[in-house]
């Protein structure tokens, strides 16, 4: 029995790899004991904002979208305080410009079923194998190319090694198709490509290979007994309680 | 959902406080709540439970001068989903939650200060849960936890949901309430002495 049929992990994707390369500590208590940690005002803007994208590009009143972005913000975050204040007034700005950049590709295709599509690729190792899966943002196969999009208050000028993987995975899935990631704060947007698909690919493999390793040789009280932890780690920022009722 | 009615500031109480520390007299425990009302302050069991009027909350920031006798001044925001920028250095986080606190009484729970914000952003999440748009949520405080900050620290109420259920009478208003809005005039008495206005305590949390 390999390290992941050991554990019942029966697929990994980028932020599972990204996790376990960053924050093992809290690898182990997400993926091992299924405590997740609660997700905060940026992502969730993320989330609202992509929706509105989506659904402005497939023909929606944009002032609709921006109104139904804001109620499903609000509905996560009832009680505002500034950090969701200041994240809920980037949804609006968000939406605009990213709208202003998609347009040209025109409306996004999605599966019959709905939802996003699901990519899978598998990668391979001495005596395992573990699907890698991932969703697509946006597909225009009309122009060859799948995007995904980024909020951030930041736009960077080169992707970051997460992201490279994100997009190296969605390459290799889509090897007919361009995949670009569309950073968009709410004043400036740029459309990023970094990374070579290989390269990442392989180093992507050699953190799998150790997770299975790791998971091979422990269960998972012991993981948590011995995974190194950093309690400093933003990835704990909002979820103070948790990590200390885990960690101790 | 709870979009405010910014309505009069001028609540007579009684009020709901949290004390992390107790009162010096002695009269209030620490780590609990008490009732303020013109009677003075009167420690209050919430472990059987409060209902929350989530339809009237509101938050805000409030400055206090710390004087007996000067109410706290409060700046509403227009709307609990978003919070205006902090008007000045001396303004604490707060809010107003209207409570049945059982018996047909009730109670505004009006307070500033991190212990309590603390509070309400760790039950925020189950009101998000709220079961249909007139069920309100029954809390209980079920514990108390310590919590660090860089500077300072403070105690913060665990409030625990009890269970949803419907609005109760005494947060109802008017003819909902089964109160008829015109009764009949009754001969005025004499007015009263008026009480003594309620002292302003400084509702604070305790942070040092």
């Amino acid at each position: 029995m390999n390290g992941f049929e050991k554990h019942s992990i029966d697929h990994l994707s980028a932020s599972s790899i990204n996790l376990w390369s960053n924050a093992p500590d809290v690898w182990v208590m997400q993926y091992l004991h299924g405590l997740r940690t609660p997700m905060g005002p940026a992502p969730w803007r993320g989330i609202c904002v992509e929706h509105a994208v989506v659904a402005t590009l497939q023909g929606g009143s944009e002032q609709d979208a921006i109104k139904a972005a804001l109620d499903k913000f609000d509905q996560r975050f009832l009680i505002g305080d500034e950090t969701t204040t200041k994240e809920r007034d980037l949804i609006q700005p968000m939406i605009q410009l990213a709208v202003e950049e998609l347009m040209e590709f025109g409306k996004p295709e999605f599966p019959a079923e709905g939802g996003q599509e699901k990519i899978s690729i598998t990668a391979k190792g001495d005596g395992w194998e573990i699907p890698v899966i991932g969703y697509l943002d946006l597909v225009f196969p009309q122009h060859g190319v799948v995007i995904d999009l980024k909020t951030t208050t930041r736009v960077p000028s080169s992707m970051s090694p997460e992201h490279q993987l994100q997009r190296g995975i969605y390459q290799k899935a889509k090897g007919n198709m361009g995949v670009k990631f569309l950073y968009c704060s709410a004043k400036k947007a740029a459309m990023l490509e970094d990374g070579d698909v290989v390269e990442i690919l392989a180093k992507a493999k050699k953190q799998i290979t150790r997770i299975e390793a790791f998971l091979r040789h422990t269960d998972k009280e012991t993981a948590r007994l011995i995974v190194p932890h950093n309690p400093d780690s933003f990835y704990w920022r909002g979820s103070e309680d948790l990590r200390d009722q885990f960690y101790g | 959902m709870f979009n405010l009615d910014l309505g009069s500031d001028s609540v007579a109480g009684p009020f709901l406080a949290w004390s992390a520390l107790g009162t010096r007299d002695g009269a209030v425990p620490q780590r609990s709540f008490y009732i303020r009302s013109t009677d003075g302050k009167t420690p209050f069991d919430a472990s059987k439970g409060l209902v929350f009027d989530i339809d009237a909350i509101k938050t805000g920031w409030q400055h206090s001068e710390g004087i007996a006798g000067v109410a706290p001044e409060w700046k509403w925001n227009q709307s609990v989903s978003q919070m205006m920028p902090k008007p000045g250095d001396d303004y604490k986080k707060g809010f107003s939650i209207p409570v049945a606190l059982g018996g047909g009484k009730t109670a505004i729970w009006e307070q500033a200060g991190s212990s309590v914000w603390l509070a309400l952003e760790a039950i925020s999440p189950i009101l998000s849960q709220r079961p249909d748009a007139t069920s309100l949520p029954v809390f209980r405080h079920a514990d108390s936890r310590f919590v660090q900050f860089n500077k300072g620290s403070t105690v913060v109420p665990v409030l625990e949901l009890v269970k949803w259920t419907a609005r109760p009478d005494a947060l109802k208003e008017g003819v909902a309430a089964g109160i008829a809005l015109e009764p009949t005039p009754a001969p005025q008495p004499a007015p009263a002495p008026q009480p003594a206005p309620v002292a302003a305590v400084v509702l604070d949390d305790m942070e040092f």
